[in-house]
């Protein structure tokens, strides 16, 4: 087991390095002048020159890239141009409100995902399997910054169900920062109505993101507990007198988890790319509203030092569903 | 010598469709017969003769949809299983009728261990603690003659042979002292030379628990090592049925005789076959449905259906040709 | 693939794959999700090709008096803020959107696939590095590598097309490099070999052509996600600019007026959610029926 793991982070490395490698190459196909930009468009030939030379801009590109790389390694993505502060201290920033938002919509992803996909594939070919087949087909083709407006104007504009903006009323104060989870951090200081209003801001915009995703998990679902239930040892188990529930939530389940955490863990990683949109719908302060934004000013070491932590993020990801999946299924480890 | 007391099940009439899309086919056609306690009772047939189906419908493992029960009974005791409930029937499966499968390498859960899965078997019929179901099991293994049971509960299926398989799904079929065991066909996935310790433990252990079991094979020798009793299955219905000595001494079926020749070795030089194959279930041959392969059929045979009589002692057999030669 | 044995069965003058055309679209008009996909593009085609037939007013040109106006007989769902009718915007937007998933479907099935066939068919040091480059562009989730390709070209709508083309491409360059793996063992490859064909001449006649199903099925299955991402990246400022009528910049430009007026972002929205919805059930049926690896 431990050799699996160990193997697994050696072939997650080729991968990061080649990550980087392609995230440098994009930065480098930026129209215009980067020296330029960095120094502003009143800067004097001289000034321009200055800032090419301290950044190691006139060097060979392979020399480039290993300053790059030796930046990362010291933690620098270079500043953002429009507030000139480090790109990484941005993100850091900014990273929290992304990781609650994600993690709400995994969560809901699989709280509702998963039982709709089991009840599919129980009742197949049944009412309950159609419905859910529309209810998957219709998620996957919604555009997810469309259905967050749609949602503003039903449950925000016409029935003032829930807020439209922000993690908090414009009023609140943020609770004291432990986790940076705004609904955690309310609940570890007790403040139970901070918690209920961090709730309500969360929910809208983790149900957008999370409906696309929902949608291919109950698919997924579907189809790994359908395979699992034709095997011989569910009828083995009911040879046995084991009672449905059993078969079908521990034998069954257990067996159709594995593909299940695979599209989870591939999910995550487009729930990441999904936030882009939902963060800008709700102005939700997170990385992917950041980024948007830098877009607009045109701030490539801002989206530059995005691309490489989400796709950092999505490798690491994948990692630990790799281990889970040792986890789940014994016949792997070796 | 075989009282209604000793009789442990009853199937009379069983009739069972499956719905295709080409129509309902009828897979067993009214079959009837008893099995006693302590009996062990070969059922016999090519593949897709209903031999299965017949097993499976005793337990009522067949799925509701596709499967279809067009009529008859099952009487365990005196209770008819096909009109007990889901329930009454969970409680009686794996506690007082059990059931082997033929492929022992997929027969158990592959993410679970042997152990956790044996005691989860035996904890929902008998309340216990899980130390307690960890001796029990171990001793289960025992009794299949498993070397070192403690290590196997801790491995997980796919790091046993089938053999090994087979003996963990008997130990658990018998755990709970059933008063019918069902074999379905439990040694053709097996090594020849495995196959024959498998029927010697079931062997054993059936005249040690006073066992009954209905072993389904369409393996001839099989039968003739194991069985007390034989009743032989064609395109789904009973065709004949004897105790195995008179069965292998003189088979009164065409059929049944077909297939004791077919046992490779019974004509020197050469390897008999039944000409034809089995007819589909969705458009069974009118009359007797072996007519079409039989070298002894008459007009008559193709226009009758023939029943299953009573031609010599503890000896049926559905043929008119039979019937004819026992009148005379 | 049992029908190619049923069309060479019947006698017919008709080149082969004419009669396999024939024979899939007869399979495909008894499956329901095949039938109702396949109308909904047809409509989306037909609105698309007709646009400047059909289209009440002109897309681009500005009315400023009939600003924000709610849906209703004269426009049916209601103008922009600069007074430009949103339907015939729909109507010219639906070219653009299928044009992008087309192009884009094109342009990333033809470079993965070919950049999968080499793979495939030499194997070995090409193989891996092929593939290892393949795997560092799915490591990245696919907006967010489009995006970066997309701002780092400059926000235009070609630029998107290519953005979404490249996160496309490992699809079809796995898909094709597996095939690939498995036919070049075949024996009409090394027949073929010996014969004297050259590398190129294997990938092109034999390797490329027997994917073709395959790539069909996974072309239709993507086109949705294509255009669902070309969308979006407009939608975020890097795709079409304006005054372009694509409807992932119409709904940005809708979203400042969306609460007084909801129609501006709704509509355009709802065409891009039944046009996936089309491209999706079309493809999953062409997947039942085409896919040689799925049990019948």
């Amino acid at each position: 087991m431990r050799s699996y793991i160990i193997k697994r982070l050696l072939a997650a490395i080729p991968v990061l390095l080649g990550v980087t490698l392609l995230t440098f190459l994009i930065s480098h196909a930026i129209p215009g002048d980067p020296a330029a930009l960095i120094v502003g468009p009143k800067a004097s030939k001289e000034a321009v020159e200055a800032i090419r030379i301290e950044h190691g801009l006139d060097k060979p590109l392979p020399i480039q890239y290993l300053r790059y790389m030796n930046g990362l390694l010291h933690g620098d993505m270079g500043q953002s141009i429009r507030n000139h502060r480090p790109v990484l201290r941005d993100l850091a920033d900014f990273f929290p409100a992304t990781l609650e938002l994600t993690l709400a919509s995994l969560f809901l992803c699989l709280a509702v995902g998963i039982p709709l996909g089991i009840l599919a594939a129980v009742y197949r070919n049944r009412l309950a399997d159609h419905i859910t087949r529309i209810i998957s087909v219709i998620g996957v083709s919604t555009p997810v910054f469309w259905l967050g407006l749609m949602l503003l104007l039903l449950l925000y504009r016409n029935l003032g169900w829930l807020p439209g903006s922000g993690r908090l009323d414009i009023t609140s104060t943020a609770p004291p920062g432990i986790t940076g989870l705004y609904t955690l951090d309310a609940l570890l200081a007790g403040d139970l109505g901070l918690f209920w209003e961090a709730l309500r801001h969360l929910i809208l915009p983790a149900f957008c993101l999370s409906y696309v995703y929902l949608a291919v998990m109950t698919r997924i679902v579907r189809s790994s507990m359908i395979a699992a239930l034709g095997q011989d040892y569910i009828i083995t188990a009911r040879a046995h007198g084991l009672s449905a529930g059993r078969i079908i939530f521990k034998h069954a389940f257990k067996n159709s988890l594995i593909p299940t955490i695979t599209i989870a863990g591939l999910s995550f990683g487009e729930l990441l790319g999904g936030a882009i949109l939902t963060e800008t719908i709700f102005s939700w302060p997170g990385m992917g509203k950041y980024v948007v934004d830098s877009i607009t000013t045109l701030d490539f070491p801002a989206i530059m030092g995005f691309t490489l932590v989400a796709s950092t993020a999505y490798v690491g990801i994948n990692l630990c569903v790799d281990i889970l999946y040792a986890l789940l299924n014994p016949r792997i480890r070796y | 010598m075989t009282g209604p007391t000793n009789t442990i099940l009853q199937v009379k009439d069983l009739s069972v469709g499956f719905e295709t899309h080409q129509g309902p086919a009828h897979v067993l056609d009214r079959v009837s017969l008893a099995v006693q306690k302590g009996e062990i009772l070969g059922l016999v047939g090519e593949s897709g003769c209903g031999k299965s189906v017949l097993a499976r419908s005793i337990l009522r493992l067949i799925p509701s949809p596709p499967g279809v029960l067009l009529g008859g009974q099952i009487l365990f005791g005196d209770q008819d299983l096909l009109k007990l409930s889901e329930k009454s029937m969970r409680a009686l499966r794996g506690q007082q009728i059990s059931m082997i499968f033929q492929e022992p390498m997929t027969s158990l859960n592959p993410v679970f261990t042997i152990g956790h899965q044996m005691r989860e078997v035996v904890r929902t019929h008998k309340p216990m603690t899980k130390a307690q179901a960890n001796a029990f099991c171990c001793s289960m293994l025992a009794t299949v003659r498993l070397p070192d049971p403690a290590n196997v509960l801790q491995r997980y299926p796919h790091e046993l042979s089938g053999g090994m398989l087979q003996r963990v799904m008997i130990a658990l079929a018998l755990a709970c002292n059933p008063a019918l065991l069902l074999a379905d066909e439990p040694t053709t996935a097996l090594d020849v030379t495995v196959q024959g310790q498998i029927l010697a433990i079931l062997s054993e252990l059936a005249t040690a628990q006073n066992l009954a079991v209905i072993f389904v094979t369409h393996d001839m020798g099989v039968v003739a090592q194991l069985c007390h009793r034989v009743a032989v299955m064609y395109a789904g219905q009973l065709v004949e049925e004897a105790l195995v000595h008179d069965l292998f001494a003189q088979p009164a079926h065409p059929y049944t005789q077909g297939l004791i020749a077919s046992i490779p070795g019974q004509t020197p030089g050469q390897l008999q076959t039944i000409p034809g194959s089995v007819p589909s279930a969705l458009q069974p041959p009118s009359g007797c449905r072996f007519h079409p392969r039989c070298p002894k059929s008459t007009v008559h045979c193709t226009l009758h259906t023939p029943q299953l009589l009573t031609v010599a002692d503890q000896h049926k057999v559905a043929c008119h040709q039979a019937h004819n030669r026992a009148s005379v | 693939m049992p029908y190619l044995i049923l069309a060479s069965a019947t006698k017919s003058t008709l080149p082969a794959w004419v009669r396999e055309l024939g024979l899939t679209l007869r399979i495909l008009s008894r499956n329901p999700s095949a039938v109702l996909g396949g109308m909904i593009i047809m409509t989306m085609a037909f609105l698309a090709l007709a646009a400047p037939f059909i289209a009440p007013y002109d897309p681009i040109m500005l009315s400023l008096p009939d600003r924000l106006q709610s849906p209703g007989s004269a426009h049916f769902f209601g103008t922009d803020e600069l007074g430009r009718d949103i339907f015939s915007r729909i109507l010219y937007g639906a070219r653009i959107s299928l044009t992008i998933g087309l192009l884009v479907v094109g342009v990333a099935g033809i470079t993965g696939s070919l950049i999968g066939a080499v793979a495939g068919y030499f194997g070995g040091v090409i193989d891996n590095v092929i593939m290892r480059c393949m795997d560092v562009i799915l490591s990245f989730p696919a907006l967010v590598l489009a995006l970066s390709l997309a701002a780092a070209m400059g926000p235009s709508l070609v630029n998107a097309i290519l953005a979404t083309a490249v996160v496309m491409i490992p699809k079809f360059a796995r898909l094709v490099r597996g095939e690939a793996l498995a036919i070049r063992e075949m024996p009409f490859v090394a027949a073929s070999r010996v014969a004297g064909a050259g590398h190129l001449r294997i990938i092109f006649r034999h390797i490329l052509p027997n994917c073709l199903n395959a790539a069909i099925v996974l072309a239709t299955l993507t086109l949705g996600d294509a255009i669902l991402i070309a969308a979006s990246l407009s939608f975020i400022g890097l795709g079409a600019q304006p005054p372009t009528p694509e409807w992932g910049a119409m709904i940005a430009s809708g979203r400042k007026f969306l609460m007084d007026q909801w129609w501006y972002a709704t509509f355009p929205g709802l065409f891009i959610l039944v046009t996936v919805i089309g491209f999706n059930i079309f493809g999953d049926a062409v997947r039942d029926v085409l896919d040689p690896r799925i049990r019948r």
